[in-house]
């Protein structure tokens, strides 16, 4: 048996399928362009209990990168510090939140993104940082526990209260206003007996035959009604007649006021001029009494001066 | 018969060469008078001033005067005109003139006023002594201010002054007289713009 083996080829041939190997992983394993990462930085105040690495970050319900760090915060103690990859073409801004969700009843969690505010400048790094940093929210539980924890603060408070009102002052009250209803609805017990339910009755009949009664007297009611308003009207007819003639008559009075203040005018008038008059007489009357004397002293006067002139001092 | 008329006509035409004295008559203006220190107190009301109340000496014109106990009048002297016109025209002017009312209207107008001023003159007459060697001149006058719508007397003042004559005739007395007068129409003024729109 003629065995030629050429090592030579044999050799070739291994390196070749090595290299081709090499190179098939290569393609595999290379990063596309699209799915180039960026690594960020998120501080949790509470327990991350149930978030793995590799853990899922979703934007709105896409998984958008991985947790692949997670460590105590070196500078505070109190905090969580998670390092996750994501797209680099994930819209990630100042206003980007990350929260703690609970992945269904399997007890794992994933980092769920929230962007408030679509017009937010672009995340960058801060100075201290070595990647930029996501600013964290309390998880669902964490509200929770934090509204528990302040609705049994209430409770408790509630509880206080009630235990105060029925301390055994309160308790004592109680029991006496208790004891008083109860004195109360046996009087009115005692009162509703037979012979005062048989009066009830009573006046229940007598209301309801008072009420046919009044039925009865409707009709006439509505016909004395009738005739009241037919005998308003001619009230107010007759009132109606009085007022015109009042009116006239207010008309003539003021006429007559009018005329009486004419008159009593026209008399002041005529006294003031009478007055006058009576003066001027009187003045008349006057000068022709110092005439009259004049000659009844001397007679003669009338043609011949003779009576002597008595003269006065300076004359 | 014919003879008779012409000696009836003679007598009664001989009367009239009889003569008279020459008369002086007399006359009293007033010049000035008080202005009251509350002008136009009454700016809405109107005064109406009565013809003064005199004796009938004063109605006449002819001027008399008292000797001791007589009563004579001057022969040759006399007023201008009535003592008791010249004295109410005197009140009026120095009312008027002392702006206290709205309007000063006298006895004769026919419109309405608020007030009515009526004064009584007691004496206005020149007075000599029985020796007739010393003469004065009087005056006495009351005021009364009654207001037109309850007739009622709101104030009332009476003035009476007297003033030595100059000298001892008639024109002395009239000098006297005009003095007094205007004594008591500034009174007058002085007393209204006190007492009137109280």
């Amino acid at each position: 048996m003629n065995n030629k083996v050429n090592y030579t080829f044999v050799g070739i041939s291994v390196l070749i399928g090595f290299a081709l190997l090499f190179a098939f992983t290569y393609w595999m394993l290379k990063p596309s362009s699209d799915e180039e990462t960026q690594k960020y930085l998120i501080y949790f105040d509470e327990s991350v209990f149930g978030l793995n690495l590799d853990a899922p970050v979703k934007f709105r319900g896409i998984t958008v990168g991985k947790v692949v760090d997670l460590r105590i915060n070196k500078k505070n103690t109190q905090q969580v510090q998670v390092t996750v990859e994501i797209r680099k073409s994930t819209p990630i801004n100042e206003s980007t939140v990350a929260k703690l969700t609970a992945q269904g009843i399997t007890g794992l969690t994933y980092i769920n993104l929230t962007q408030r505010k679509h017009n937010a400048p672009p995340l960058k790094k801060k100075e201290g940082e070595k990647y930029p940093v996501i600013k964290s929210v309390p998880s669902f539980f964490e509200n929770f526990e934090h509204s528990l924890g302040d609705m049994t603060a209430e409770l408790s408070k509630t509880l206080k209260k009630t235990q105060e009102l029925l301390d055994k002052q309160n308790q004592k009250e109680m029991t006496r206003l208790l004891t008083k209803s109860a004195d109360v609805m046996e009087k009115l017990d005692t009162m509703l007996d037979e012979k005062t339910i048989n009066h009830v009755q009573t006046s229940a009949k007598n209301i309801d035959a008072i009420t046919y009664k009044i039925d009865k007297l409707i009709p006439n009611i509505d016909a004395f009604v009738d005739k009241t308003v037919e005998w308003e009207r001619g009230i107010n007819n007759s009132f109606d007649s009085i007022k015109d003639t009042y009116l006239r008559m207010d008309d003539k009075m003021k006429n007559m006021a009018n005329s009486f203040e004419d008159a009593k005018n026209s008399f002041e008038t005529l006294t003031r001029e009478l007055d006058k008059t009576m003066q001027e007489s009187q003045y008349l009357m006057i000068d022709f009494q110092n005439t009259v004397d004049s000659l009844e002293k001397s007679p003669s006067d009338i043609l011949y001066k003779k009576r002597a002139i008595h003269k006065a001092p300076g004359e | 018969m014919k003879q008779l008329y012409i000696f009836l006509s003679l007598v009664i035409f001989s009367a009239c060469s009889t003569t008279y004295p020459p008369y002086t008559s007399y006359d009293i203006k007033l010049q000035n008078s008080a202005v009251a220190n509350k002008a136009k107190a009454c700016s809405q009301e109107t005064l109406r001033v009565d013809n003064v109340s005199t004796s009938q000496l004063l109605m006449s014109t002819k001027m008399y005067y008292v000797s001791g106990v007589e009563s004579y009048s001057y022969s040759v002297s006399e007023w201008s005109e009535r003592p008791s016109e010249f004295i109410t025209e005197a009140f009026v002017t120095a009312l008027q003139k002392s702006n206290v009312f709205a309007n000063v209207i006298s006895a004769d107008s026919k419109a309405k006023s608020h007030y009515l001023l009526e004064s009584r003159v007691d004496t206005f007459m020149q007075y000599y002594d029985e020796a007739q060697t010393k003469s004065y001149a009087k005056i006495s006058v009351s005021f009364f201010l009654i207001d037109t719508q309850t007739q009622e007397i709101v104030a009332h003042m009476h003035f009476e002054q007297e003033e030595s004559c100059e000298s001892l005739d008639a024109k002395g007395g009239v000098k006297a007289l005009k003095k007094l007068l205007q004594e008591a129409a500034n009174a007058l003024a002085l007393w209204i713009a006190d007492e009137g729109c109280k």
